[in-house]
């Protein structure tokens, strides 16, 4: 492979691990699996073992020397994946590392020197020992830096979208400082990254070395994966020297399976890395790694212990509200506070609740529009809402962030939580978003000058913690959404027990209480009958009240039994000519009329409607005879008439008189059962319970009735039928 | 011939005593029998006993229902033209069809549902009491 190869077009595809050459600072064997058969060979085997890659190609180790291939089998058979070792071959000592490729094994051989730098690491696990939090990033890389000698060690820690970060540093001699700065993704290709999760470490000693090539030429087609010695592609050459750096060893920090970041460390002129130190290394990054995996553990469990807290708190708040949304918007400032949020809209049942800093009502009806028609997930979260919902660009300021909760799978309801627009400065290592592609292919950047950016649209990230807790208070809702339904089903089953209890009542009433009233009745004739001799004149006259109350006892009875069957009975709709019926009860209410001297009025026809005949008839039945009864003027009136509603094109039907009038305080009250305003006797009695009858026809149709009265005046009902 | 009687199916002492006074109002020469329960009626109705001119039957009796000795009256050839008066406390609509429709001749509520009622009831009681004389003379 030659400097001039043509690279691919994007760095992406490169195919790095068949670079079909190594670095030479080592040499490369690769033998058959039963290692009897040199298959491919580094050009600079020569150097290293003595003879010529033409005189091992081909041939079996063995035939070199006889106990070292039986020391390599032993080996083999040992360690199944491949292992580093001490090695003597032909005399010469090797520190040797074997790793499996495809049907074969790589065997590179590198020099054995330089094994005291081991004696460093238990001191350098040591002073990390007590290391926690953030500290730890730059404890590692003053470690690293010390176990290594190379001039700059940092600490790079990739990102979601795999942008990097060098989050810890150390720094000797004249070397320039990235702390802090960003690199793009592209500069750290996937399938560097897919290597990165394969081999624990990746050495350059020196950028300017001419890589070697492997015989033959299929050599190319040697996996090197696992190769510590492969060649650097071209264009990473390129970037190191425009980087200026000479020597370079990264160390893959791997957690859970994802790579977290890398110990990268870069020297500006060639730096060898004996084999026991770049182990010594590893081992480095082995720790670092389990000390922020373990650190990342431990805020996972405390946010979700914050979570739970969230959740219980929030079921503290339902546990006094009736209505689980109700309590969604109570406990909202406090949700703001864990959420770090700005502002909140609660949209519940076609209402929309804003807390704090909001887009307009408008607006977030836009927002809720799209959020339901995307169909996102039951969490959404975004720092930078504008990217996904360009109209968001409006309301950046007090919304670049949001969290959302789709409350109902069903309904349209949605808990939002704003974050204010952060203006940030993002320094990057270069300009970020140069990319130099000519005839040849790709290069990289040649800048790595910090580059101020300057970020708009975007908000504080939402924590993994913080999401949780919304889920938390997702699963919390749901749970309570769900308990309230089977109470309101339990609730259901009570009421509909009452109501059996209630008709029993009624039919208790209506029959067993009658027997010993109706007695009372007829012992209180039978007295008259067989001792009004007897009796003085006052006995007489108690006897009768006795009688009276009788009475009144057995029609209250009466219009009990009545009112529960009304309510009980199932409305039979059908054409009602109105008029026709208001004649009919003109005819039985004619000799009242004349009676008090009651004008009668009807300025215009009444409307035809679809109504129980039977039950209209009683509504205007109770309220003409209200009307014509609660009257105390020398000159009376009764009207009956209908309007429309302007809203809903419904007619109105009022009954006005010119009465006694109604209290405002009184304008509720009236309609409760057996509640007379007034005593049994004044206005010529009455149940009380004309109007609760009333009432629940009106609204067993569906509709509404309610009172406009002045005192003394007069009162006009007003009814609707749907 | 025999003075008319009056079988009276009915459990409650003060409405029997309030139907049997304004039967002797009327005269003095009518006979009342007096049953108290659903058992009773079934009882006489089995027996051989003198069949009365006028029945007054009693809906809500303590052991059954009265409708049931209505249709037990009306479907025996021996009492099947006897006339028969409902007097009941029910206040449901459709229970005075029903009785109708069983063959009772009349039907009286039992409540005073406010003045003039009773004196609604002894009409009624002197429009069958008439009848009786016609019919006996």
């Amino acid at each position: 492979m030659s400097e001039n190869l043509r690279v691919p077009r994007t760095c992406d595809t490169e195919a790095v691990h068949r670079s079909g050459a190594i670095q030479p600072h080592g040499t490369l064997l690769v033998v058959e699996d039963s290692l009897t058969r040199c298959r491919a060979v580094a050009a600079n085997c020569g150097e290293w073992v003595g003879m010529e890659a033409g005189a091992v190609l081909g041939r079996s180790l063995a035939a070199f020397d006889q106990s070292a291939a039986e020391s390599l089998l032993e080996q083999a058979n040992a360690a199944p994946g491949g292992g580093r070792f001490r090695w003597t071959f032909r005399g010469r000592v090797f520190d040797a590392t074997m790793a499996r490729t495809g049907d074969g094994w790589l065997l590179e051989l590198e020099t054995a020197e330089g094994r005291e730098k081991r004696q460093a690491l238990p001191e350098a696990v040591r002073r990390l020992v007590g290391v926690e939090g953030d500290e730890l990033f730059d404890a590692s890389a003053r470690v690293v830096a010390d176990l290594s000698g190379f001039e700059r060690v940092m600490v790079y820690r990739f990102d979601a979208d795999w942008h990097g970060c060098v989050v810890g540093e150390h720094l000797s001699g004249e070397m320039a400082s990235y702390r802090g700065h960003h690199f793009p993704a592209g500069d750290i290709p996937e399938p560097a990254r897919a290597i990165y999760m394969k081999v624990p470490v990746r050495v350059i000693p020196d950028v300017a070395a001419k890589a070697v090539p492997i015989l033959p030429e299929s050599g190319a087609n040697v996996d090197l994966t696992r190769s510590l010695l492969r060649s650097v592609a071209p264009v990473h050459l390129e970037y190191l020297r425009n980087m200026g750096v000479g020597a370079s060893m990264s160390i893959p920090l791997r957690i859970d399976g994802r790579l977290w970041g890398l110990l990268a460390c870069h020297h500006r002129q060639a730096h060898p890395v004996p084999p026991a130190t770049r182990e010594a290394c590893m081992v480095i990054g082995d720790i670092v790694a389990m000390k922020i995996g373990a650190l990342r553990e431990l805020r996972e469990l405390s946010g979700h212990v914050a979570a739970t807290k969230i959740q219980s708190r929030f079921f503290d708040v339902i546990a006094r509200e009736q209505n689980v949304f109700d309590a969604l918007v109570k406990y909202t400032p406090q949700l703001l506070e864990f959420l770090k949020a700005g502002g909140a809209a609660i949209h519940v049942n076609g209402t929309t609740t804003l807390l704090g800093q909001t887009p307009g009502e408008a607006q977030v009806a836009g927002l809720l529009e799209w959020l339901a028609a995307r169909d996102v997930g039951p969490v959404f979260a975004t720092h930078e809402l504008s990217r996904e919902f360009p109209p968001a660009l409006d309301f950046r300021d007090c919304a670049s962030g949001l969290l959302a909760l789709r409350l109902s799978r069903v309904e349209r309801h949605f808990g939002l939580w704003f974050r204010p627009e952060v203006v940030a400065t993002v320094t990057w290592a270069g300009p970020p978003y140069e990319k130099a592609v000519d005839e040849d292919g790709m290069h990289p950047r040649k800048s790595f000058a910090t580059w101020k950016e300057t970020v708009t649209g975007q908000s504080e990230p939402w924590t993994e913690t913080e999401i949780r807790g919304a889920q938390e208070l997702l699963n919390a809702v749901n749970a309570l959404v769900l308990r309230r339904t089977e109470r309101l089903v339990s609730l259901n089953a009570e009421l509909e027990r009452k109501n059996t209890d209630l008709n029993s009542f009624a039919y208790i009433a209506a029959h067993d209480l009658k027997e010993p009233l109706r007695s009372i009745g007829n012992y209180c004739t039978f007295l008259r009958e067989d001792h009004a001799g007897e009796l003085s004149v006052e006995a007489l006259r108690k006897l009768d009240t006795i009688r009276v109350l009788q009475r009144q006892a057995t029609e209250l009875i009466h219009a009990l039994n009545h009112f529960s069957s009304i309510g009980r009975v199932e409305i039979q709709r059908q054409p009602v000519r109105t008029d026709g019926l208001i004649d009919d009860l003109l005819h039985v209410l004619g000799p009242r009329l004349t009676e008090t001297g009651t004008e009668w009025r009807r300025p215009a026809p009444l409307p035809d409607v679809d109504a129980d005949p039977v039950l209209l008839r009683e509504v205007f039945l109770n309220l003409l005879t209200n009307a014509i009864r609660y009257n105390d003027k020398p000159e009376r009136w009764v009207e009956i008439g209908c309007e429309t509603d302007e809203g809903t094109g419904q007619p109105v039907f009022y009954v006005s008189d010119n009465g006694i009038g109604i209290r405002p305080r009184h304008r509720e009250v009236v309609f409760s059962i057996f509640r007379r305003l007034h005593t049994q006797d004044a206005f010529g009695g009455g149940t009380g319970a004309g109007l609760a009858i009333t009432k629940t026809i009106v609204e067993k149709h569906g509709g509404r009735i309610w009172i406009e009265s002045t005192y003394g005046e007069g009162t006009t009902f007003h009814f609707t039928l749907s | 011939m025999n003075p008319p009687t009056v079988l009276v199916i009915e459990d409650l002492d003060s409405d029997f005593e309030m139907l049997a006074r304004r039967l002797a109002k009327e005269s003095a020469r009518i006979g009342v029998t007096r049953l108290r329960s659903h058992e009773e009626a079934l009882g006489w109705l089995a027996s051989a006993e003198p069949r009365p001119s006028l029945i007054v039957l009693d809906l809500l009796l303590p052991d059954g229902d009265g409708v049931e000795i209505l249709e037990a009256l009306k479907g025996d050839t021996r009492t099947h033209g006897i006339p028969l008066i409902v007097w009941s406390g029910s206040v449901d609509p459709a229970v005075p069809a029903a009785c109708q429709r069983q063959g009772a001749d009349a039907f009286i509520r039992k409540d005073t549902d406010g003045p003039g009622t009773e004196e609604g009831f002894d009409s009624m009681i002197t429009h069958w009491v008439h009848r009786l004389r016609n019919d006996y003379g």
